[in-house]
C-alpha cells in the first residue's frame, strides 16, 4: 500500500514539474470579480445579475464571478479579496462588510494596478476608485414620508437597527430628520434586533405590548420587516401598526401582497451591480480623457441610485410586479 | 520488629466500618499474602499502606519509625509501591515512557534525554532478567507482558515493599508462573512482597506467611508450615466448607441440546466439534488465547462463523445476532460483566428483566412495573443476592459476586435451553463462588445444558461433568470427568503428550 | 536513514501528502496563476490564523479535551488590543496585555472544567458565547480602526519577503514540533490523553497538564486576534466567525483523534492545515462555487477519520492474531 502510494506520489510530482514549465497562454479574455459578504443573500444575487448582464453587453471576452464568505465576517471577506487578487483579475467590485477592515487589501490592489469599485456598502477611507450605492439618508427620508402618510403627525415610531452598522444608522438618521421636520410631535424608539428575524420579532412584540402609542415600525435592514410583521400577527395588530421595511426579497414581497407590511423602501440592486461593472470596466480601459486617478480610466467617484417606496398597490399591477419577481437576466 | 508494622488501624466509609482494629507485621524478604472474602477489607488496607486512603485511627510504622503518608507520592518516597489490579499503564505510550512516567531524565530545557531513558529502561528490565525493546508501544504487548512492565515501573523507583493486588486475574497460567518466579527472585533480593489474591492455590503455592481478614477484622496469620487451603478457607468464612463443590449430574444421558460440527472462524478457532446434553455442565478449559471466548461469541451470534454447522435442539441453525440466539434460548454470560453483561448505572430490578422485557409488556404496549418488581424480588431471594433489599440499588454498588448473580438472574428470566457462562467466578469471593456453583448445578438439574468456560482448574474439575480442552484455537480433546487430575488437563492444554493417557 | 524515514511516515501522512499534491497538480494545470509566488503567499497568509490556533488545539485534543472558545477569544483580544492602542497604549505593551488576558481566559476555562467537572465542550462553549456577547457590548457593533501611522507601517513590513504572522507561525511550528516530541511536559499531555488513571498513579499533576493546554490554546487564539488587527488594521466583533470548526477540522484531518485521547501529532496538524489552506485557495482560484468547499472538506474529514480508525482496527487485528499464534 505504502509503496503504491509512494510511486503515485513520484509520478504526480513529475507531472507537476512539467506543468509548471508550461507557459501560460496569452490572455485575451478579461476577468472581473464581485466580492460580497453573506454570499447567498438574495440582495447580492440581484446585484450579481446586474453585473452579469453588464458583462454580456460588453462582449464575450468579459468573464465575471461571485465570491465571498457566507458569514458576515469582514476579515474573511478581506481574505477572499486577497485570493481573488492572486488570480490577477482585471477589476473587482466589492460590497464591504465594514468600512475599515478591507482598507489594507483595497489599497494594495489599487497600488498593484487592479481597479476596485465599491458598491452597496462603501469603504470611503480606502483608495477605491468609485462608489455606486444609495444615499442612505434620503433612503430613510422615504420611510419617514411613508410613515407620516400612514399615521399622521402624532404617535410613536420604532426603528429597528444594529447599532454601529453605518448604513443602518444613516437610514435611521434620514428617517428621524424627516420626521423632526414634518411631524415634530412624533416620538422615536430605537430597537437593536441584531439584524435577525426572530430577534426583530421579540423586540417588536415587547415594545408593542409595553407601549400602545407605537403606531409604526421602520426596519433599516431587510430582515426587520418580516420579524415585525410576525409580531403584529401574533398580537392581532396587523391592521393597526404601519410597518415599513428596507430592500426586498421573496418573503417581503409576499408580506406586502398580504398587506402585513405597509411598504418597503427599495433601491435597485440590479442597477447597482450593472453600474459598478460598467465603472470597473471603464477604469480598466483608460482612454485619452484626462483621468482623476491615473493610470486608471476616468470614472465619476460617487453614483447614487434612486430609492422609492414599494407598496401593495404597485405590486397589484402584474407587469410591474414581475420586475421584482426575478432579475431581468440576459440569456 | 518487622519492616512494616500496622497498629490498630480503623477505617470507615460513612457509617460502614471497613477496618476495625487491624494490627499486622511484615518482614523483609518474605512473600506475605493477605486473603479474605470480598469486602473483608484487604484492598482498603493496602490503599492505606500505599497512601491512597488515610486511616481514621491507628498508625503505620516503617523500620520502627512512624510513617505518615498522605498520598501515593509520599508512599513511593518511603519505598512502597503498588502494582494495581487494573493496569495503570497508558497504552498509547512506549514501554520506556511508561516505566519512567513523570521521572523521565531531562536535559536543561525540559527535553527528554532519550538515549538515557532507553538505557535506563533496559537496565531495569535486565535486573529481573527480561529483555524488551524500550521503544515499543505498550498496546502492542500481551497482557502478561504489560503486567511485567507495570512491575518494572514500580520496581524502578527504589522500592522495597511491593504490593500486588490481584496480579494474576488477567494472566494465563504460564504467564502467572513466570510472574511467580519473578516474585521469588525479588524476595531473595530482600524485598517485602504483599500479595492479594482470590486464587488460594496460588496463595498456598507462593506464600511464606498468610494473614486472613474477615469483615474488617484481623483473624490470624498462618506460618510457613501451616499453610493449607482448607485451613485458610475455614478462617476466611468462619466455618468449614467440607464440600466445596455441589455433586455431579444425576442424569448424564439427556437429550442433545447443541451440537457443533467443524466450526471455524479465521484466526480465532478451527474445526471445533462438541455436543452439549441437557442436564450436564460441559467445562471448557484452555490458556488465555486458546480461542474459548471467541468460540462462545460465534456460538452466540456475536461474531460470524466461517464454516461448519451448528445444530440446536435437532435443527440446523445460524444465529445472525445475539437477539436471534436469545430468541431460540441460548444465553451467554460474559467474562467482562461490567462492559458486556450488565448496565451498571441502572438499578438491579431493571437489569434482571433487561433481556426478557417482552414478557412484561401489557396489551397497550406499556411495561408493567409491578410485575417486574415481583419477578425481580423473586430472583433476588432465589439467588440470595445481597443486600436483600437491593432491587432499587444501582448495580455498580454491589460486590462482584452479587453482580454476577444479577447477571445470572437476567438470563434465567429468559428461560434458556442452553447457558454459556464465561469465567463465572472471576474476582468473586469464596462464599459467593460456592453459591454460584450450586445455582449452576441446580439449573443443570432443571434440564438446561450448560457450557462453562473457566481458567480455574479446580472449578473445572469440581463442577464439570465433562471437560473440553482447547489450545491455540483447536479442540484438543473432550474428557469425562472421572478421576481427572489438574496435571492431566494442563498437559492437554499445553498440548503435550502424556504417557499413560 | 531512508528506511527510518519510511517507518516514521505513516499511511495517514502519505495519503494527505498525496491529496495535497494532487490538488496542487490539478490547480496548476487549471489556473496559470496558482503556482505563482504571489498566490502561494496569499494561500499561506489566508490560513495563517487557523494554522496558529491549530497548534494549540492539537494539544488540547490530544489531552482528550476540546476548546471551542477560540472563536470568542480571537475577536475579544483583537478588540481589547485595538481599544488599548486607540487610548494611546504602546503596541508592544498592548500585545502583552492581550496575551495575558487570553491566558487568563484559558485559566478560567480550565478552572471551570476542573472545579465543576464539566465537559470541556460545555465550558468552552459558555466562554465563547460570553465573549461574543461582550464583543458586541464593548464595540456596540462598530469597527475599531484608525490606528497611528507608525503602527500601520510597522505591521506592513515583510522581512525577507514574508509577512510577520508567517514568521511567527514558522517559529511556533518549529517550537511545537520539538516540544511535542521531546519536552517532558508536552509528552505528559499524551499520557493524560491516553489514560487519566495511569498518569495519576504515576504521580503526574493532571490538572496542571490540562491547565497548560487550555492556556496555550487561549494564548494562541489571543495571538491570532492581535495579528488580525495588524493585518486588517481594524478590529471587529465579526472576526473569527466559525473559526473553531475550521481549526478542529484541520487538526482532525491531520490524524489527531477526537475519539481517543493521546493520539495525534503536531506534524499531522501541519499537514492538515496545509491541506485546508490549499482547498480554500483552490476553490476561489478555480471559480467553482465556494458553496461546495464545505462539502469537499467534510468529505475529506470522513476519509481522514476512516483512515485513522481503519489503521487502528488493522493494528488491533494483527495484534490479536499475533497473541493467538504465540
Amino acid at each position: 500500500m505504502k509503496r503504491i502510494l509512494g510511486g503515485l506520489l513520484v509520478i504526480v510530482l513529475l507531472l507537476s514539474l512539467i506543468t509548471i514549465t508550461v507557459v501560460a497562454e496569452e490572455r485575451e479574455t478579461e476577468n472581473y470579480s464581485m466580492v460580497v459578504f453573506t454570499k447567498g443573500a438574495e440582495y447580492f444575487n440581484w446585484c450579481y445579475a446586474g453585473m452579469q448582464d453588464a458583462a454580456k453587453t460588453l462582449g464575450n471576452h468579459v468573464n465575471v464571478e461571485l465570491q465571498g464568505p457566507s458569514d458576515w465576517d469582514a476579515s474573511q471577506e478581506a481574505r477572499t479579496v486577497e485570493q481573488v487578487l492572486a488570480k490577477r483579475p482585471n477589476g473587482i467590485i466589492i460590497s464591504c462588510a465594514d468600512e475599515s477592515t478591507l482598507i489594507p487589501v483595497i489599497n494594495r490592489a489599487i497600488a498593484g494596478g487592479v481597479p476596485i469599485i465599491c458598491f452597496d456598502s462603501d469603504s470611503p477611507d480606502s483608495d477605491r476608485l468609485a462608489y455606486v450605492g444609495t444615499d442612505n439618508h434620503s433612503f430613510g427620508a422615504v420611510a419617514g414620508k411613508a410613515i407620516i402618510d400612514e399615521i399622521g403627525t402624532e404617535g410613536e415610531v420604532a426603528i429597528l437597527l444594529v447599532p454601529g452598522a453605518v448604513s443602518m444608522e444613516e437610514r435611521s438618521q434620514g428617517c428621524v430628520d424627516y420626521l423632526k421636520e414634518h411631524a415634530p410631535n412624533i416620538k422615536i424608539n430605537y430597537l437593536n434586533d441584531e439584524g435577525d428575524v426572530s430577534k426583530a420579532e421579540q423586540v417588536t412584540s415587547a415594545l408593542l405590548q409595553a407601549n400602545p402609542n407605537v403606531k409604526a415600525v421602520f426596519s433599516t435592514h431587510g430582515y426587520g420587516a418580516p420579524g415585525a410583521a410576525a409580531a403584529t400577527r401574533n398580537l392581532g395588530k396587523t391592521q393597526d401598526i404601519c410597518i415599513i421595511g428596507s430592500d426586498y426579497d421573496s418573503a417581503t414581497l409576499e408580506l406586502l401582497k398580504n398587506k402585513e407590511v405597509t411598504g418597503t423602501v427599495i433601491d435597485d440592486p440590479y442597477l447597482l451591480g450593472y453600474q459598478a461593472m460598467m465603472l470597473v470596466y471603464a477604469s480598466a480601459h483608460p482612454t485619452d480623457v484626462l483621468s482623476a486617478r491615473p493610470p486608471f480610466g476616468h470614472v465619476p467617484e460617487l453614483i447614487y441610485g434612486n430609492c422609492s417606496l414599494l407598496t401593495a398597490e404597485i405590486l397589484a399591477d402584474e407587469h410591474a410586479a414581475a420586475r421584482y419577481e426575478k432579475p431581468p437576466i440576459i440569456d | 520488629m518487622g519492616l512494616l508494622e500496622l497498629k490498630n488501624i480503623n477505617k470507615s466509609f460513612a457509617d460502614n466500618l471497613v477496618l476495625s482494629d487491624v494490627s499486622l507485621s511484615f518482614h523483609a524478604g518474605e512473600i506475605h499474602s493477605i486473603v479474605g472474602e470480598n469486602g473483608a477489607g484487604k484492598s482498603t488496607l493496602m490503599k492505606i499502606i500505599g497512601g491512597i486512603y488515610r486511616a481514621d485511627s491507628g498508625a503505620v510504622y516503617l523500620n520502627g519509625k512512624l510513617a505518615n503518608m498522605r498520598n501515593p507520592i509520599d508512599a513511593y518516597r518511603a519505598g512502597i509501591g503498588i502494582v494495581h489490579q487494573e493496569l495503570s499503564l497508558a497504552d498509547n505510550m512506549t514501554v520506556a515512557q511508561n516505566v519512567f512516567a513523570n521521572r523521565e531524565p531531562i536535559g536543561p530545557i525540559g527535553f527528554v534525554r532519550w538515549k538515557k531513558l532507553y538505557q535506563d529502561t533496559e537496565n531495569e528490565f535486565q535486573k529481573i532478567g527480561v529483555a524488551i525493546k524500550p521503544d515499543v508501544l505498550v498496546k502492542t504487548l500481551s497482557i502478561g507482558m504489560q503486567q511485567i512492565v507495570e512491575i518494572v515501573k514500580v520496581l524502578s523507583q527504589n522500592i522495597n515493599i511491593l504490593i500486588f493486588d490481584e496480579p494474576t486475574s488477567a494472566l494465563s497460567d504460564s504467564e502467572a508462573q513466570n510472574m511467580f518466579s519473578l516474585l521469588v527472585k525479588l524476595k531473595e533480593q530482600g524485598k517485602l512482597i504483599i500479595f492479594i489474591s482470590h486464587k488460594l492455590n496460588e496463595v498456598c503455592h507462593i506464600s511464606d506467611r498468610v494473614s486472613v481478614l474477615r469483615d474488617g477484622k484481623y483473624i490470624g496469620t498462618l506460618e510457613h508450615g501451616e499453610i493449607e487451603e482448607d485451613r485458610i478457607i475455614s478462617m476466611m468464612v468462619g466455618r468449614d466448607l467440607s464440600n466445596l463443590y455441589p455433586p455431579k449430574s444425576s442424569k448424564l444421558n439427556g437429550d442433545i441440546v447443541l451440537e457443533t460440527k467443524n466450526l471455524s472462524r479465521v484466526d480465532k478457532f478451527h474445526d471445533v466439534s462438541i455436543t452439549v446434553r441437557s442436564g450436564e455442565i460441559l467445562g471448557i478449559f484452555g490458556l488465555v488465547g486458546a480461542g474459548r471466548t471467541e468460540f462462545a461469541y460465534s456460538l452466540f451470534g456475536a461474531d460470524r462463523i466461517d464454516s461448519g454447522k451448528v445444530t440446536f435442539e435437532g435443527e440446523d441453525v445460524t444465529f445472525k445476532s445475539p437477539t436471534d440466539a436469545i430468541a431460540k434460548g441460548v444465553c451467554y454470560l460474559s467474562e467482562d460483566r461490567k462492559r458486556l453483561g450488565l448496565f451498571v448505572n441502572m438499578i438491579v430490578a431493571n437489569n434482571i428483566v433487561a433481556s426478557s422485557l417482552k414478557k412484561f409488556i401489557n396489551r397497550s404496549g406499556f411495561l408493567e412495573f409491578d410485575k417486574m418488581q415481583v419477578v425481580s424480588l423473586e430472583y433476588v431471594e432465589r439467588l440470595n443476592i445481597q443486600p436483600a433489599n437491593c432491587i432499587s440499588n444501582y448495580v455498580s454498588n454491589l460486590s462482584g459476586g452479587n453482580q454476577q448473580k444479577v447477571l445470572l438472574a437476567k438470563w434465567i428470566t429468559t428461560n434458556p435451553k442452553l447457558l454459556i457462562v464465561d469465567e463465572p467466578t472471576r474476582g468473586v469471593d469464596v462464599g459467593a463462588k460456592a453459591k454460584i456453583h450450586s445455582i449452576l448445578r441446580d439449573l443443570a438439574e432443571a434440564g438446561l445444558g450448560i457450557i462453562m468456560i473457566s481458567s480455574e482448574l479446580p472449578e473445572i474439575l469440581g463442577l464439570s461433568d465433562r471437560v473440553a480442552v482447547m489450545n491455540n484455537g483447536k479442540l484438543i480433546t473432550v474428557l469425562d470427568n472421572n478421576d481427572l487430575s489438574e496435571e492431566m488437563i494442563l498437559n492437554k492444554a499445553f498440548n503435550k503428550h502424556v504417557v499413560g493417557l | 536513514m531512508l528506511r527510518k524515514i519510511k517507518n516514521k511516515m505513516n499511511l495517514h501522512y502519505l495519503v494527505l501528502i498525496f491529496c495535497i499534491t494532487c490538488i496542487f497538480v490539478i490547480m496548476s494545470i487549471q489556473s496559470p496563476f496558482f503556482l505563482t509566488w504571489n498566490n502561494i503567499d496569499v494561500l499561506v497568509n489566508n490560513f495563517i490564523m487557523e494554522a496558529i490556533m491549530a497548534l494549540g488545539m492539537t494539544m488540547v485534543i490530544i489531552s482528550g479535551g476540546i476548546d471551542i472558545s477560540i472563536s470568542g477569544i480571537l475577536p475579544f483580544i483583537a478588540i481589547i488590543f485595538a481599544k488599548l492602542m486607540l487610548i494611546g497604549v504602546n503596541p508592544w505593551l498592548a500585545s502583552l496585555i492581550g496575551l495575558v488576558v487570553s491566558g487568563t481566559i484559558g485559566l478560567f476555562n480550565n478552572s471551570l472544567r476542573h472545579v465543576l467537572r464539566l465537559h470541556p465542550m460545555i465550558v468552552t462553549m459558555a466562554t465563547q458565547l460570553t465573549l461574543k456577547g461582550l464583543n458586541l457590548a464593548i464595540t456596540g457593533g462598530s469597527v475599531l480602526s484608525k490606528f497611528s501611522r507608525s503602527f500601520t507601517s510597522f505591521t506592513a513590513q515583510r522581512p525577507l519577503g514574508l509577512s510577520i504572522p508567517i514568521w511567527i507561525y514558522i517559529l511556533l511550528a518549529v517550537l511545537f514540533v520539538a516540544l511535542s516530541k521531546h519536552n517532558r511536559r508536552f509528552i505528559h499531555v499524551f499520557f493524560v490523553g491516553g489514560s487519566n488513571e495511569a498518569s495519576m498513579l504515576s504521580g503526574m499533576k493532571i490538572n496542571s497538564i490540562f491547565r497548560m493546554v487550555y492556556v496555550i490554546s487561549a494564548i494562541l487564539a489571543g495571538l491570532a486576534g492581535i495579528l488580525s488587527v495588524t493585518v486588517y488594521n481594524s478590529a471587529s466583533y465579526s472576526f473569527g466567525q466559525g473559526v473553531e470548526m475550521k481549526v478542529i477540522t484541520a487538526v482532525a484531518i491531520g490524524g489527531t483523534s477526537l475519539t481517543h485521547g493521546g493520539e495525534g501529532s503536531i506534524t499531522g496538524t501541519l499537514l492538515g492545515t496545509l491541506f485546508m489552506a490549499i482547498v480554500y485557495n483552490a476553490f476561489v482560484m478555480s471559480g467553482i462555487s465556494t458553496y461546495y468547499q464545505d462539502v469537499f472538506t467534510g468529505g475529506m474529514l470522513i476519509v481522514a477519520v476512516l483512515l485513522s480508525e481503519g489503521a487502528r482496527a488493522i493494528n488491533k487485528r494483527t495484534n490479536q492474531a499475533k497473541s493467538l499464534i504465540k
